[in-house]
């Protein structure tokens, strides 16, 4: 197989709340149509990653490489309107608008006549069409997750960012999201996402990385990082 | 019964001007999260420039009222950058003391160095509207009219601008989660911009009723229109666009009414008596949430 174009390269990476060095130094690569994974415990740095990603925090050192281009100083309409988008943690929809206005905004940047756009997510996630009117805040917890996703695709990322998506939701809808999500991977999209519930994340991605302590320690396959025992031991539950 | 048509009329009239500078005001909170206290001295400013391009034009509307109109959107751009810091961190009551010093700068500018702060007229082609109609005993001036229309055509174009543009739907998405807003790519500095751009169209609007509803301004014009406008904007409930301006019409009734029933100088005590005893039972506002 020839090898993958690369979207993104993160190279010495490190950022600072302050004096709170969130993100010491991390090193990972995104390929064309790859579903990289993110673990680590809550403060690894994973979520300052995936901000800095979208420039809404400036690193202090290293550099962001998307699609060639150095991005590591743009601003956020700028890094958002050359193809990356995110579905927030906690899903962060706008609940007093409806959800064809979230939909909307997801397109923001899109120049052209988004009517195929939203035919797109309306395939993937037939209720939005149906509740297109209502207003967001009224829909389910794993409705609002559908419409934060459908948000983020609007625009026909080129690099799709998950920011913790399964959080807060019961099984049976994390089951569903990451049938999606699955689906997503296998029609080509490029997705990178940051996940605490590791054995579902690793048994769909491609590859992985584990953050700890703001350096990213470890990255491998799927399988690797889940017979990884230092792995097992963290995030999968013990040694079963 | 003729004479209380007529101070509907003209309450109606001088609600609309408070209407648009709540709307304003509003707007202003929307897109950057501050009370713009400068704002109605925007207003004051743009009629007095106003005033100064109608003697250079030998009093031309069809060069002057655009110039109004111009001159609010500069003077109101302007300010923008003074505020982004501050709507950056979020930092509400700061921005009252930013608005209030841009308040009193501007206060201070007319009163020193124009005329001593003496009451500037504008010219018979303007003030009133250019003329009064009477039918009856009703008596009014065409400027109640144009206000009352103008004021509900430019309340639509914005409620248009701000439900159903992409500019106006990027306001409202940054009023609601400025965090969010960011993330789905919302340019912070071109949307407060465009946002500040309509309010001071709106202002420029504002300054052209008031050379037509009051025919003379003078520096102090600036504090009586900025205590109503954010008493109602407390009364309606803060960034409540349709309550305030439901609230600044029946301001300019209730005033009107006031000047026509009770003797001589009372109108402003009996209209914040109201407004008062209101606020007493509904701390939110009139239309505020109870949350």
């Amino acid at each position: 197989m020839a090898k993958r174009n690369n979207v993104l390269t993160v190279q010495n990476l490190a950022v600072a709340y302050g004096h709170i060095q969130a993100i010491k130094k991390v090193d990972l690569q995104v390929n064309q149509g790859e579903l990289i994974v993110l673990l680590g415990s809550n403060g690894a740095g994973k979520s300052t990653l995936l901000h800095a990603l979208l420039g809404k925090v400036r690193p202090s050192r290293g550099r962001i490489i998307f699609m060639g281009q150095d991005i590591t100083q743009w601003p956020t309409e700028n890094i958002v309107a050359a193809g990356i988008s995110i579905v927030p943690e906690g899903r962060g929809i706008l609940s007093l608008m409806s959800v064809m206005e979230n939909l909307q905004l997801g397109a923001y940047h899109v120049k052209h006549d988004i009517t195929e756009n939203l035919h797109r997510v309306f395939k993937l996630f037939p209720l939005l069409e149906e509740r297109k009117k209502q207003q967001a805040g009224t829909l389910s917890g794993g409705e609002q997750q559908m419409l934060a996703l459908s948000r983020a695709l609007m625009s026909s990322p080129k690099l799709l960012l998950m920011d913790e998506p399964s959080l807060g939701l019961g099984p049976i809808i994390v089951n569903e999201l990451y049938a999606v999500i699955a689906d997503l991977h296998n029609k080509g999209q490029t997705i990178l996402l940051t996940e605490q519930n590791a054995r579902k994340a690793l048994k769909y991605a491609d590859r992985g990385y584990v953050f700890d302590l703001g350096t990213s320690v470890l990255s491998g396959t799927g399988p690797e990082l889940s017979s990884n025992p230092g792995v097992r031991k963290a995030y999968l539950g013990g040694g079963d | 019964m003729e004479s209380i048509i007529a101070q509907l009329i003209d309450g109606l009239a001088r609600g609309s001007l408070y209407a648009l500078i709540v709307v304003g005001l509003t707007l202003l909170l929307l897109v950057r999260g501050v009370v713009h206290f400068g704002f109605p001295y925007i207003v004051v400013m743009t009629a007095y420039l106003g005033w100064m391009v109608l003697g250079l034009t030998n009093n031309n509307l069809l060069i002057s009222l655009p110039a109004f109109v111009i001159i609010g959107i500069i003077l109101t751009v302007a300010t923008e950058p003074l505020f982004r810091p501050l709507a950056q961190k979020r930092a509400f009551l700061e921005t009252l003391v930013l608005g209030q010093g841009i308040a009193i700068i501007f206060t201070d500018i007319w009163s020193h160095f124009f005329l001593h702060g003496q009451l500037v007229a504008f010219p018979s082609n303007i003030a009133a509207g250019g003329g009064r109609i009477r039918f009856g005993m009703i008596y009014f001036t065409l400027a109640d009219i144009y206000a009352l229309v103008g004021g509900l055509i430019a309340v639509g174009i914005l409620l248009y601008f701000l439900y159903r543009s992409k500019q106006g739907r990027a306001i409202r998405a940054m009023a609601q989660d400025l965090d969010i807003a960011r993330s789905l790519g919302i340019p912070f500095n071109k949307t407060g911009l465009v946002g500040f751009g309509v309010a001071g169209a709106l202002a420029g609007i504002v300054a052209i009723a008031i050379a037509m509803i009051l025919e003379a301004i003078n520096p102090g014009i600036g504090d009586a229109l900025a205590v109503k406008a954010l008493v109602l904007m407390l009364f309606a409930g803060m960034g409540n666009l349709m309550g305030g301006l439901v609230c600044a019409l029946m301001l300019g009734v209730v005033e009107a009414m006031a000047q026509a029933l009770m003797p001589g100088r009372w109108t402003e005590a009996i209209t914040f008596g109201v407004i008062m005893l209101v606020i007493l039972v509904r701390p939110n506002g009139v239309f505020g949430s109870r949350a």
